[in-house]
């Protein structure tokens, strides 16, 4: 009789054990993020933001009234109003639109370069860490010659080399990227493979790469993606610096690094209408980019309590 | 870990090398020279002037010349401003770059630091909300775009300081702020995030149960591994800096070594873009090496030996 009054509860105990795990293994890390993501309002509303940026920039020709590259030099700079809503720079072109158009480019820039740069740098840094010795010794060698490059010089030779257009300007970008990712990476890696988890999962004979793709990457990912929203806005201000040296997209294209730029040297000419706008577009993305990397990063982080 | 520091400067010199030769053939491979002008120069004074920079042979006798007297010590002669030696150029404008840099840094770390910690001591409060809205600010403002602002507001109309050259102490300070800015905003997010994944570790609850201070526990514990990330940055923040000097010694107008180096490469003013590049690239060498040395001091889960 006791033996029987155990077993059944024995069975109880277990049975709520197990209906637990089955519910848990029906939220994947990434439901559960998301979930964790909608809660958080700054989030959600870079997030909406950002969707409504990207549909505007995607929309351009059927949005815009004005083309961004016809001039009209009779008309000239005009303050906003109420047919020019953000005003006309001194060619007479329709800041609006220029902006609009201006944010398909460094929106593409932006999300291509940085994703070249995460998906190189995130793989170089991990082996490199994990593997350790010499061909750690080795990779961080190789990067510390491509490092030791100035960066602009190296943009510069790309950018005259292989001619300026917008493509080299994201290989280029991306190309260098990627180095400050490998060793972010790699530092967090570094202390990673020291933990139980990982020699665990070497003991019961799992493949390195595997190892690597399972176990040490996942772990690296909150200062992958803090950083990689870091990145975003970095790439399209780097974009902006190359314009404002003459390097970047050439006219009669914009991006809100060329407008920029183009304020800059107008402001002198009190056009503050012409530095202004672009600068607040890029601002508001930006801050629209943080909000959405930093709720991300609190989502995604599998330390943090499950609420 | 001496002996490490030591392997790794040797490991410097291949480096080094191997810049050289990379910077070298691919400014060769650029189209145009350093004696392209407007005006078609006479064959002849072509022909002398190509003589006198060796640019008349053969590429590779071009780079055993320079490799040779690199290892002397001599940079060459600047095509571009004739009279003058690589060496003289960088002896004469180094100071002034190297204090506008170590000033934008400092002020960088300072700010970032701090404001990272004050973020980070109470998360998701109004102290996380102020300063990180400012940093984050702070990450849309680059030197080129900060830099005029600061001439319009500091310079033209609240007249507080001297917009252009370099004469007076206090002209360091608008052209330091506009280099750092954006780094400071960088190293307080990095920070923040740092601090606050450290807070969650064993250690922290440790010294909490031993009843420590706040402040203590953050000075003596916290930040020795929640500036890990800031520590990874310090390379990349200087080369941002010493690019940042490029346009803001141009806006600024100061005498640095900066503003030569876009029209140096634009020129094709060959040695002295060689020059500057192994000047930063040596920079840049020592550096990760210092970042590489501080990371073991502060994490002792990371050894070289």
């Amino acid at each position: 009789m006791t033996r029987a009054v155990n077993i059944s509860a024995i069975n109880k105990s277990t049975t709520p054990v197990s209906d637990d795990l089955s519910v848990e293994a029906g939220t994947s890390l990434w439901a559960d993020a998301w979930r964790r993501l909608l809660k958080n309002k700054l989030a959600v509303v870079g997030l909406v933001y950002l969707v409504f940026v990207a549909s505007v920039a995607a929309l351009a020709p059927f949005l815009t009234v004005f083309s961004y590259e016809e001039m009209d030099l009779i008309l000239g700079a005009v303050p906003p109003n109420d047919t020019h809503w953000l005003g006309t720079d001194d060619l007479g072109r329709d800041m609006l639109t220029r902006i609009i158009y201006g944010s398909r480019v460094s929106l593409m820039v932006g999300i291509l370069a940085t994703s070249v740069s995460v998906a190189i740098g995130v793989l170089y840094g991990a082996v490199s860490g994990y593997v350790g010795g010499r061909v750690d010794n080795l990779m961080m060698r190789f990067l510390e010659v491509l490092y030791a490059l100035p960066f602009t010089i190296l943009v510069i030779i790309v950018m005259v080399v292989l001619g300026r257009s917008i493509y080299n300007l994201f290989i280029a970008l991306g190309a260098i990227q990627w180095m400050v990712m490998a060793r972010i990476v790699r530092g967090q890696v570094v202390s990673i493979k020291k933990m139980e988890y990982i020699e665990a999962a070497r003991a019961s004979g799992v493949r390195p790469l595997a190892i690597i793709w399972r176990h040490v990457i996942p772990n690296t990912l909150g200062p992958v993606i803090v950083f990689a929203t870091l990145t975003v806005p970095a790439v399209i201000l780097e974009e902006a610096f190359l314009s404002f040296l003459g390097l970047g997209v050439q006219p009669p294209m914009s991006s809100w690094g060329t407008l920029i730029s183009d304020g800059v040297s107008a402001m002198q000419a009190e056009m503050p209408w012409l530095i202004v706008y672009p600068c607040l577009t890029l601002m508001t993305t930006l801050l629209a980019l943080n909000f959405f990397g930093d709720g991300l990063r609190d989502a995604l982080d599998p330390k943090s309590s499950k609420d | 870990m001496y002996r490490y520091a030591l392997r790794r400067i040797f490991g410097m010199v291949p480096v080094l090398l191997a810049v050289a030769t990379i910077t070298f053939f691919i400014m060769r491979l650029a189209p145009g020279g350093p004696f392209d002008t407007d005006r078609q120069l006479p064959a002849e004074v072509l022909k002398n002037i190509n003589a006198r920079y060796h640019l008349d042979e053969p590429l590779y006798m071009q780079y055993f010349r320079y490799m040779g007297s690199l290892l002397k010590g001599d940079l060459g002669p600047s095509f571009r401003y004739a009279s003058h030696s690589v060496n003289d150029i960088i002896s004469e404008t180094w100071a002034v770059s190297a204090s506008l840099g170590v000033a934008g840094l400092l002020y960088a770390l300072f700010l970032g630091v701090s404001s990272g910690v004050l973020a980070a001591s109470k998360p998701n409060s109004l102290r996380d909300y102020i300063p990180m809205t400012i940093s984050l600010l702070g990450i849309c403002l680059p030197s080129f775009v900060i830099g005029p602002l600061f001439i319009l507001l500091f310079g033209i109309i609240l007249n507080w300081f001297n917009v252009s050259g370099w004469e007076h102490p206090s002209d360091i300070v608008l052209p330091a702020i506009s280099l750092g800015t954006m780094y400071a905003a960088y190293v307080s997010r990095l920070t923040r995030g740092g601090v606050l994944d450290v807070v969650k570790q064993d250690y922290i609850r440790t010294a909490k149960a031993k009843g420590l201070k706040g402040s203590t526990i953050m000075l003596r514990h916290t930040l020795k591994g929640g500036l890990l990330p800031v520590v990874s940055f310090l390379g990349p923040a200087t080369a941002g800096i010493l690019v940042g000097s490029f346009v803001v010694e141009t806006i600024f107008n100061i005498p640095g070594l900066g503003r030569f180096f876009v029209q140096s490469a634009l020129n094709r003013d060959y040695t002295l873009v060689m020059g500057m590049v192994l000047l930063f690239a040596t920079l840049l060498l020592v550096l990760n090496l210092i970042v590489d040395l501080i990371y073991a001091l502060l994490d002792p889960r990371v050894s070289y030996d």
